[in-house]
């Protein structure tokens, strides 16, 4: 017996990776591609029932296109179920609103609810504020079966909305809690004989979702179990430091780059971090950076981290209108990244050369 | 930095001027209108040029200085500067371009590449703008602010970067750019106005998206509202169905029973009807097969009571046979007679048509009369034809050689021509006449020779006698070696003898061979003797018809002709000789032919005689033989004719009488036809007779058929009618059918009894129902369910609608986010900005009051100088000048003329110090003291005195109260 537990695709949610807009609509449309093509998967593999932990949707932002053509891989796939567990950001009743539901898609609600495959046993809850200490009051399971356990929420040593408690789930006979909410790949140990996992999102959408993404396959034979994580992104996201420190032309920091990028797929979206220190003097032209990188890549981000690095020697005695201007800037009360800039730029000004925003 | 002098070339109103400057004061008092400012803009011009054009006649230097008087617009300035002296020499033209710059280096008399032509910047590091401000003190009242950028950079030396407070002014404008490409300082362009147009724009396209999300969960509550109507309505009409159904069936058992009943009274007439006819037969009816077969007797029993068909024919027959029964009273010749008669006549044409075509044609009967008559002298054999041809061959080949024994039309022509128009001079004329040729080209080169070499004869044997002597020494000398036993210088010695001997015979050869000048007096004989020659060689060649100009080449032209005349005329006799002898052998061919072959051709033979009898030959042998072939085969076939003849005779003439062979075919077709004729009336009768006999036969057969039928059935059937026969047949049918149906029926009843006994037995619920009624009813619910179906459309229409426009709110959220943080950023980056700008503007301000406290010293000390009192003043970042007056800080305009004017000489000799802190430049003075009093006038021009000792001063005025003692006029 072969199930999938995935979660979190947040189809139609907005991207956190300051994609444009017309990026943010192809990639949004790749996620969908992608939970197709894990349908198709399963369907492959003969798993029997694919186990969604939640946040299927995002909010109220699910448009009836995308609504549709969930119902429509659900249609396709009829000897598969399909176990849809509403997250703290689905909106299932206004995803699925004046639509006909296939047969093979079953649901979850604020009780418990039980759905039998051969040996395996799988419950599913939706928490809420009414349900938080209940449910774990009224699970009821055969410790003598495979017990799969799907909820969504934040791993927590307490009850409450949107935790789920993992202490109350030990010694009750899950084999594995399917859990969703986290959107990095999380194994841990339950008890004895159970673990829970957060499975991560199918596809990363920020750069604060970093790394592989994909989906755990479950098999179950007998008293035999096993979890196995599946990479299963079509583009993964990348965070690159990069230091700058002593770099002071752009291609001396274009460098840097793409020696720190090396090993990178072009199919990546990559956010590069300057960090280190640089001088008024660095060609610090994120634009020009950002521009030289785009064609590696299938989407680029620059973050400048590095901070000013100024010998307060090398302004305090300068009796010229350069000095006067950074001494007067550095006495000010501004921040020191807007400090950075308005010495940068008046710096450029003063020296005839291109001032880069 | 010193001027020595200037040469105005043209410059406004001033030509052809020339000043020589002191080291310390020049003072210079002119009066109005004679060109002080012509001269310190000069001077200005010099070092600076011109700026850009303005339109305005005041700010366009170029054009208001462009000389009245014409010619070429600048001149020269002579200054010194480290220790070199230069001389600037600067022309304009009506643009900038047309200008030209020179610098020379006075002291080392070169051209100078020391300064470019911005040489005033590079010199006081000061813009055209600033010099005017720094070193040129106009009337001062005018000269309001100070301070410009360049100023202030020079100023700037006192600090460390000059090069920042320089560009301070291009900075503020690249920040302010950058500024206003985000945020305008006016007006709603640039990146943020964008942003927020845009925002604008997608905060309207969004609330209408999210506006439609009210609408569009109420249209879904409607839509499911109106879906739970659908549904029972639905269920409303399934439930009338249903009592349409029970109705339908209460009726369908009312049909039933009537069905049945109608079938019951069926059957009961059916059974009526087979009692009936079972009641007419007693005895049975009869199976319908074999009523039927008695109906097929009587049909074949109809024809034969009629009479035979054939019954005209066979008495027409009968006659015929009997007209002809004497004439073939032996028998009738069978087919085969006719057919082996038939091929024979056939043959007999055949060889009849062989005989004609065997004999010889007409035309070549007449042609072996006529060959045998032109054969009668006798027969030619191959012999005879052989030694005839050659005779003949050996005529025209005598004839063909004749042919050829005659010369060409061309050259007979040309012998004519010849003949006719050239008299041919005999050898010894010709001889006589080349030899005075000959003569004449002698005479000529003579002559010729004479004129080329005039002393010929001074060099002959000069060289000879010298070389014979030497070759004689280096024989004796050669000799004397040899003798002395020398061998090798003796051997030498005399070979040279002998080569020069050789060469010596050598030249004395060429002597006498080279012809000879000959005398003056003989060259004049000679000139005689070749004009004689020429005129009779002249009269000689006129009597031929020549071309030419010279001498030789007329005569060589008679000597061709005449070979050629000759040529021809030896041809001409030798050919006519040839031809005489041939014609003898022609003769006598030609009479050996004739004597053959007359007897054949008669006294004319044909052009080819042998080939014609030999022709005739062959054809008249080919002829016999046909003939003879013709009469063999012509005897053979008259033979089989004569044959053949008489077999048709025999067989035909007993039936026809005596027969020309030509009716043969004829005679043998009628007797044909007449004995196919009988043979089909003797077939015919007897068919006749025979069918007669049959018919009468088959007759009884069927009679007694029927009388054995009726008596089988009991009935009374007309033997010769057949109505009887077929009632009965119609009554045995109606029998069959009536119990087939019955039979049917019977079935029918039970099986309708059982398929129906639900109906029939069970009870009736729907007969309560009124069917119409629930019709009525389904038709009002089935169109309430096609009005809600339309409703149910029209709102998923409508959700669809609203749904693609609440679909939109998610893009548009990330454009409102996209577009709300490009705002934000290009926000704060325009604040930032301004603030880099304002800090800009306050460090230079700070950096401004450095070298103020510098200038203000100097200011004070000077305006002390001028007005022995201590005043309290202070200078701004502007150089704009405050005085203390009254416990309070006033501007200049609060002041007379004449206290502004000795405040701003102060700044500015004060502002002067300021840039110049080393190397003093020169100051100009156009008249500055004009608003001082006399007091002030004495003091300013002291302190000019003392000045003068740091700077060059160039004082110029117009009025003599203001002028120092010494001032030029």
């Amino acid at each position: 017996m072969k199930l999938i537990h995935c979660s979190d695709l947040h189809l139609d949610s907005k991207m956190e990776s300051n994609l444009t807009s017309a990026m943010a609509q192809e990639r949004n449309n790749e996620i969908c591609a992608t939970f197709s093509r894990m349908a198709g998967y399963a369907a492959e593999q003969g798993v029997r029932a694919v186990l969604i932990a939640g946040d299927l949707f995002d909010s109220r932002r699910v448009t009836g296109k995308t609504a549709d053509w969930f119902l429509s891989v659900v249609g396709r796939h009829p000897a598969i179920d399909f176990l849809y567990l509403r997250g703290n950001h689905d909106e299932a009743r206004l995803a699925f609103s004046g639509r006909a539901l296939p047969d093979n898609l079953k649901t979850f609600s604020h009780r418990w609810t039980y759905y039998r495959y051969g040996p395996v046993n799988v419950a599913g809850v939706e928490l809420n504020g009414d349900n938080a200490e209940e449910v774990y009051r009224t699970l009821e399971l055969d410790r003598s079966e495979t017990n799969i356990v799907l909820m969504h929420g934040q791993e927590s040593a307490q009850c409450g909305p949107g935790l789920v408690c993992l202490p109350k789930l030990r010694d009750r006979g899950v084999r594995y809690l399917a859990l969703g909410h986290l959107h990095s790949y999380r194994l841990g140990r339950l008890d004895l004989d159970g673990e829970y996992c957060y499975c991560g999102c199918l596809e990363g959408r920020g750069f604060d979702e970093c790394g592989e993404k994909g989906f755990v396959l479950l098999e179950a034979d007998g008293r035999q179990f096993s979890s196995t994580f599946v990479p299963f992104a079509r583009r993964t996201l990348f965070d690159v430091p990069v230091d700058i420190t002593g770099l002071t032309t752009v291609s001396e920091l274009l460098g840097a780059m793409e020696r720190a990028s090396d090993g990178i797929p072009p199919s990546a979206l990559v956010k590069f971090t300057l960090r280190g220190a640089c001088t008024p003097d660095t060609q610090k032209d994120l634009r020009f950076l950002r521009q030289g990188l785009g064609e590696r890549f299938y989407f680029v981000k620059l973050k400048d981290e590095s901070r000013l690095q100024m010998e307060r020697a090398s302004y305090e005695h300068d009796i010229s209108l350069k000095g006067a201007f950074i001494r007067m800037v550095m006495a000010s009360d501004r921040s020191e990244a807007e400090k950075e800039k308005i010495i940068c730029w008046g710096l450029r000004a003063l020296g005839g050369e291109e001032i880069a925003l | 930095m010193r001027l020595i002098q200037c040469y105005i070339e043209n410059f406004g109103g001033l030509s052809q001027y020339q000043c020589a400057f002191e080291p310390g004061l020049t003072a210079i008092q002119t009066p109005n209108g004679s060109g002080k400012t012509t001269l310190a803009e000069f001077i200005r011009a010099m070092f600076y040029g011109f700026p850009r054009a303005n339109k305005a006649l005041e700010k366009n230097r170029r054009k208001k200085y462009r000389p009245w008087q014409g010619g070429r617009y600048g001149g020269s300035l002579t200054f010194s500067h480290e220790g070199a002296t230069y001389r600037i020499e600067r022309f304009f033209g009506a643009v900038p371009a047309a200008d030209t710059f020179a610098l020379y280096d006075v002291t080392a008399h070169t051209r100078s590449d020391r300064f470019s032509p911005e040489l005033g910047a590079e010199l006081f590091q000061l813009d055209a703008d600033s010099f005017e401000r720094s070193t040129y003190l106009p009337q001062l009242h005018d000269s309001l602010p100070l301070a410009t950028d360049s100023i202030q950079a020079k100023l700037g030396d006192l600090v460390d970067d000059a090069n920042d407070v320089n560009n301070y002014e291009k900075a503020v404008k690249a920040l302010q750019s950058k500024r206003s490409s985000l945020l305008p300082y006016r007006g709603q362009g640039g990146a943020v106005g964008q942003a927020q147009r845009k925002i604008s724009e997608l905060d309207t396209a969004l609330a209408a998206s999210r506006a439609s999300r009210p609408r569009l969960d109420a249209l879904r509550q409607q839509l499911e509202q109106a879906r739970r109507r659908q549904r029972d309505s639905e269920a409303a009409r399934d439930a009338v169905l249903d009592n349409m159904r029970l109705a339908s069936e209460a009726a369908g058992r009312a049909t039933v029973s009537q069905r049945l009943a109608q079938m019951e009274a069926a059957y009961a007439e059916l059974r009526r009807t087979r009692d009936a006819l079972q009641g007419n037969y007693p005895h049975g009816l009869p199976p319908m097969a074999e009523l039927e077969s008695v109906l097929r007797l009587y049909d074949e029993l109809a024809p034969l009571t009629a009479p035979p068909s054939g019954a005209p024919a066979y008495g027409s027959a009968k006659q015929q046979l009997l007209q002809s029964g004497d004439r073939f009273a032996n028998g009738v010749p069978g087919e085969d007679e006719f057919s082996a008669i038939q091929d024979k006549c056939q043959d007999y044409a055949r060889k009849s048509a062989l005989l004609e075509g065997c004999r010889l044609p007409q035309e070549e009967l007449e042609k072996w009369e006529e060959l045998t008559r032109f054969f009668a002298p006798g027969p030619v054999d191959d012999a005879f034809l052989s030694q005839c041809r050659e005779r003949q061959q050996s005529l025209r080949g005598l004839q063909a050689e004749l042919s050829g024994q005659s010369l060409s039309p061309a050259e007979q022509s040309r012998l004519d021509e010849l003949e006719a128009f050239f008299g041919c001079p005999s050898d010894g004329e010709l001889a006589e006449q080349r030899e005075s040729l000959r003569k004449i080209q002698r005479l000529r080169e003579e002559n010729a020779a004479a004129l080329s070499r005039p002393a010929p004869a001074q060099k002959k044997g000069k060289v000879f006698l010298p070389v014979l002597l030497l070759a004689l020494a280096a024989v004796i000398a050669g000799a004397v070696l040899l003798a002395l036993q020398s061998f090798p210088a003796g051997g030498a010695l005399l070979g040279l003898g002998a080569l020069l001997s050789a060469l010596a015979v050598y030249l004395r050869l060429r002597d006498m061979v080279a012809p000879s000048a000959p005398a003056p007096g003989a060259a004049a004989a000679n000139e005689a003797e070749l004009a004689r020659l020429e005129q009779s060689l002249r009269r000689f060649l006129a009597q031929y018809a020549l071309d030419g100009d010279s001498l030789p080449e007329r005569f060589s032209q008679l000597e061709a002709k005449r070979r050629e005349l000759l040529f021809l005329r030896d041809a001409d006799a030798a050919r006519r000789e040839k031809r005489e002898a041939l014609l003898r052998r022609i003769e006598q061919c030609r009479a050996w032919l004739d004597g053959r072959l007359s007897p054949y051709f008669g006294e004319t033979l044909p052009d080819d005689p042998c080939a014609v009898l030999q022709w005739n030959d062959r054809e008249y042998r080919a002829l016999e033989e046909r003939r003879r072939r013709s009469l063999e085969e012509s005897a053979r076939l008259r033979e089989d004719l004569d044959g053949i003849e008489g077999g048709i005779r025999a067989f035909l003439e007993p039936y026809t009488g005596p027969l020309e062979p030509r009716e043969f075919p004829a005679a043998l077709d009628a007797l044909r036809r007449e004995c196919a004729g009988y043979r089909q009336d003797q077939a015919l009768v007897s068919a006749y007779e025979s069918e007669l006999a049959a018919r009468e036969e088959r007759l009884s057969a069927y009679r007694e058929q029927l009388r054995g039928f009726s008596r089988t059935y009991g009935l009374a059937l007309d033997l010769d009618s057949r109505q009887t026969a077929q009632a009965l047949r119609d009554d045995a049918a109606t029998f069959l059918r009536v119990s087939g149906e019955l039979g049917r029926l019977e079935g029918d009843i039970a099986l309708f009894t059982e398929q129906n006994r639900a109906i029939l037995d069970a009870p009736a619920p729907g007969e309560g129902y009124d069917l119409d009624s629930l019709r009525r009813e389904k038709g009002e619910l089935d169109a309430r369910l096609s009005a809600l179906a339309s409703d149910i459309a029209g709102l998923e229409q409508d959700i669809r609608t609203l749904q693609a426009e609440a679909d939109r709110a998610p893009q548009l959220e990330d454009e409102l986010a996209y577009w709300t943080g490009v705002f934000a950023e290009g926000r704060e980056t325009a604040g930032l900005l301004d603030e880099t700008v304002e800090f800009l503007r306050r460090a230079k301000e700070q950096l401004s009051t450095s070298y103020l406290g510098t200038i203000q010293g100097s200011f004070s000390s000077l305006l002390r100088r001028l007005t022995g009192e201590e005043e309290a003043v202070s200078v701004g970042t502007q150089l704009d000048v405050q005085l203390e007056r009254g416990g309070a800080r006033r501007e200049l305009a609060y002041f007379s003329a004449g206290q502004s004017d000795l405040v701003l000489l102060c700044m500015r000799l004060a502002l002067a110090d300021a840039l110049f802190p080393e190397v003093k430049p020169f100051l100009i003075l156009d008249d500055p003291f004009v608003n001082l009093d006399d007091r002030h006038t004495e003091q300013a021009l002291a302190l000019l005195r003392d000045l003068a000792a740091d700077y060059q001063i160039i004082y110029l005025t117009c009025s003599s109260s203001r002028a120092p003692e010494g001032a030029r006029q």
